[in-house]
């Protein structure tokens, strides 16, 4: 908690040199320090497409420096820069008119024969193709990039409730989806 | 057991959230296209100051009361229309610095 708190005090003091001294230099600090998560976040959000992510992530670090002078601390820059990527998401699909292909069902019928981790990483991914649009974004929002029920509304432009219902009907279908795992998990917890 | 469930299901997804990307010159070709920043115009800022000055100006040479207090002030007596002149004075400063102040923190966040 204090972690982040000192942070983003970290992160407001470049947003104040980059405004009142016009300092690229300081820009390119806050660029170096969340071009990871955001990249991270485009490229979950695009099912691994990094070349697309990363031109998406490119488009949301100019369209920061263009409102920059909008940021008024309200929301850690961290959650402002995840909210203009998901923006960018969002308008980048609408350009596309792009239908993700549901191959839940197929995928889950051809599981391939590996084991331990990777198959875990891997039904995890196939169950959270099954889950709609919303509730992916909320549970990679909220269950993966750490964000609070909040901050994950602010981002995704969504009401509390809304977010938190996503989440929960989110969590029921990974339940009944990945049943398998979850029993084989408490049995090797049991043990 | 609800809960169990539950908790295992967080786990899972905080064990398999996305890594942070490693930046093998992303941050060097955003800076490259970053456009330089167009500085904001001061003609307006002038210009309202300017009229307001004017404006100001204007009703306070018709006011008789103004014109008292301000010789008044002049000629050191502390007369009603010197106080009130003051006070507007005072008043308008006070106006002025807090909307500086409010300026500055919203610069500074």
């Amino acid at each position: 908690m204090a972690d982040r708190q000192s942070e983003s005090r970290i992160d407001k003091a470049l947003v104040a040199r980059a405004l009142l001294a016009d300092d690229a230099r300081a820009f390119e600090q806050l660029v170096r320090r969340h071009q990871g998560m955001v990249r991270a976040q485009l490229r979950r959000l695009l099912h691994g497409d990094a070349a697309r992510a990363d031109d998406l992530a490119q488009e949301t670090f100019l369209l920061a420096w263009r409102k920059l002078p909008q940021f008024r601390g309200e929301a850690r820059f961290s959650t402002w820069l995840y909210r203009i990527a998901y923006s960018c998401f969002l308008q980048s699909m609408r350009n596309r008119q792009h239908a993700a292909p549901d191959t839940s069902d197929n995928a889950a019928a051809t599981q391939p024969s590996v084991s331990g981790e990777v198959a875990l990483r891997l039904d995890l991914e196939r169950a959270m193709r099954g889950l709609s649009s919303d509730e992916q974004a909320v549970l990679l929002h909220v269950a993966q990039l750490g964000l609070s029920h909040d901050e994950a509304a602010y981002v995704l432009s969504m009401p509390l409730g809304t977010v938190k219902s996503h989440a929960r009907r989110g969590k029921d279908k990974l339940r009944t989806l990945l049943a398998d795992w979850q029993d084989s998990s408490m049995e090797g917890h049991g043990s | 057991m609800n809960d169990e469930i539950g908790d295992a299901i967080d786990r899972m997804l905080r064990d398999h959230a996305p890594d942070p990307v490693a930046d093998e010159g992303f941050c060097s070709h955003v800076m490259n296209s970053v456009p330089p920043r167009r500085p904001r115009a001061q003609w307006p800022l002038a210009i309202g100051v300017l009229a307001g000055t004017l404006a100001c100006w204007f009703t306070m040479g018709s006011a008789q009361v103004a014109m008292t207090g301000w010789q008044d002030w002049l000629s050191g007596d502390l007369t009603a229309a010197t106080l009130a002149l003051i006070a507007s004075t005072a008043g308008l400063s006070l106006l002025a610095l807090a909307w500086a102040l409010t300026e500055a923190q919203d610069q500074a966040v």
